[in-house]
């Protein structure tokens, strides 16, 4: 089976892996099923981080063959890494993602992820290709410009955040288009973000396609872990190259089939950096009934939220730790500060309220003002998003007995 | 004159409060320098030192900043010889004293050398 040559392998070349085996008082051989695998400490977040930035490397460096990170700030971020076969099962497991949207070699699929550190743009690539599917790398931003694309090269399919789709069907009607009736749309797959079935019907109904959610994070490879079928009910996962666990996020206990909790995943495919129990941090539940479309793997119900303070802004994943950590290197900052996500039109927008303290102001507006664009840019360049600075008066943020209320995200509860 | 400076968040009844604080002093001078979702209120009151304690009561950051001012009639000439002398005005307030003068506050880049400039050529300041 799978997990046992998985963890005999990775005892020998992943010093993470045998450290997890250690601390539980076991060997790989002890290892031979599911059960066994719950005995093994967890992998977090935080394991990548201090391992930053080869740590987890199971394999020679020379058979890495692609390195891809998640947003952070230096020394934070997460790096994750690939060899020539895990860039290969990894476009594998994305062509079956888009084979089972509908996909074929007959349509014309729009990529507008960033292509970058950031897994999406590279993973749906390589999936369509692999495929058939003719690809468009248009790559993130220049709105017009995606919809004259679409326009002009008669495209089928585009892939994006949820968020940015609404966002191309405003541009469009404002360009004058109607994206049901102009465009050759016929569906779309959006991630990154929660989304809403509301979204969802906002979506289809403006391109006059069908939109399917589906799930990934980069830890495990990026997307091409689950996604829906034409049911639309669920997201099916591939349960032949990862195990999937429900844990309580709390307590760490891992809970019977079909309760919710968090989602933890060990795959059974990686050379370069193999992971036993991966905590996730995704709500959700695994759905037990067998689906209509005859799929034989099971289905994971959307991602109702996350068991920790992580933001998704416009896909990118932030935390406001990071933010903080920003921010605090201006001289300026001195301590009261708090972040507010919320929907300007269909797109996520994100302020930084900071108090101004007797220090930072001293009459002078320009130098207020500078500091804001000096704010403003450090965001920028760490997070490759646009947040917007405020400042505000001291004391106008409220002062909470224990825990400051730092994040308030307005978007709405994502059901 | 010296020319208090408020920083003021853009909220409403937020200025209102500010000057009830002042009221009881007497206002010679009054603008707001507005940047979107923040300010700074500038005034000029008869004992400027006073006004920043009240306000500071409340919570509210504000400075006293040393500015010149001038009879408004001498404006022109006050600004050429700022060009000539390369002094930078920030901000003006049109003002008036307890005379009942009108005057312009200038915020300019070199308080000191800008007063003994004028000092030099004549101009009387306030």
């Amino acid at each position: 089976m799978a997990l046992r040559k998985m963890i005999r392998v990775g005892e020998k070349t992943s010093p993470w892996i045998k450290r997890q085996l250690k601390e539980a008082g076991l060997k790989a051989e002890d290892i031979k099923c599911k059960e066994d695998l719950a005995k093994l400490p967890y992998t977090t977040k935080d394991t990548l981080r201090e391992n930053y930035p080869f740590g987890l490397l199971a394999c020679p460096l020379d058979k890495v063959v692609r390195f891809h990170a998640s947003s952070g700030t230096t020394g934070k971020s997460t790096v994750v890494y690939y060899t020539q076969e895990d860039i290969n099962v990894w476009s594998g497991l994305m062509a079956r993602v888009l084979k089972t949207t509908g996909l074929t070699n007959k349509d014309i699929m729009q990529i507008i992820y960033n292509y970058g550190f950031f897994t999406g743009g590279f993973g749906f690539h390589y999936g369509a290709e692999k495929l058939g599917v003719s690809v468009i790398p248009s790559g993130s931003g220049n709105t017009k410009k995606q919809l004259e694309i679409m326009k002009d090269f008669n495209t089928t399919s585009f892939t994006s955040t949820p968020s940015y789709a609404l966002h191309l069907a405003e541009v469009a009607k404002e360009m004058g288009m109607d994206p049901d009736k102009d465009l050759k749309l016929r569906q779309g797959v959006f991630g990154g973000e929660p989304w809403s079935e509301a979204i969802r019907k906002q979506i289809e109904k403006s391109f006059g396609i069908d939109a399917y959610d589906n799930y990934g994070l980069s830890e495990m490879c990026g997307p091409g872990i689950a996604c829906e079928c034409e049911q639309k009910d669920g997201l099916h996962f591939w349960e032949d190259y990862f195990i999937l666990e429900v844990i309580d996020p709390k307590t760490g206990e891992v809970l019977p089939e079909g309760e919710k909790g968090e989602l933890v995943f060990t795959p059974l495919w990686k050379e370069a950096m193999p992971l036993l129990r991966y905590r996730t941090r995704d709500i959700s539940r695994i759905i037990v009934d067998e689906c209509e479309c005859g799929l034989p793997f099971r289905k994971i119900e959307r991602i109702t939220g996350r068991s920790d303070d992580m933001l998704i802004i416009r896909g990118v994943n932030i935390f406001p730790s990071q933010i903080e950590e920003v921010i605090s290197m201006h001289p300026a900052f001195k301590g009261h500060y708090q972040i507010v996500v919320e929907k300007k039109g269909f797109m996520d927008s994100i302020t930084i309220n900071m108090e101004v303290t007797e220090k930072l102001f001293s009459g002078s507006l320009s130098d207020l003002l500078k500091v804001q664009r000096e704010l403003e840019e450090s965001l920028r360049s760490t997070f490759f998003i646009k947040a917007d600075v405020k400042l505000v008066e001291e004391g106008s943020m409220p002062r909470s007995v224990g825990k400051a209320q730092r994040v308030i995200d307005l978007r709405g509860v994502k059901k | 004159m010296d020319v208090i400076s408020v920083f003021i968040q853009n909220r409403p009844g937020r200025l209102s409060q500010i000057l009830k604080e002042v009221m009881s002093l007497k206002l010679y001078g009054f603008s707001i320098a507005d940047a979107g979702e923040f300010g700074v209120v500038r005034l000029c009151l008869e004992d400027p030192h006073k006004a920043v304690d009240k306000l500071k009561r409340h919570d509210l950051i504000a400075h006293v900043t040393p500015a010149i001012a001038i009879e408004d009639n001498k404006l022109m000439d006050v600004i050429e010889i700022f060009e000539r002398r390369n002094i930078n005005i920030d901000e003006a307030i049109y003002a008036v004293n307890r005379d009942d003068r009108s005057l312009v506050v200038l915020k300019v880049s070199d308080t000191q050398r800008a007063s003994s400039l004028l000092e030099e050529e004549g101009i009387e300041t306030f």
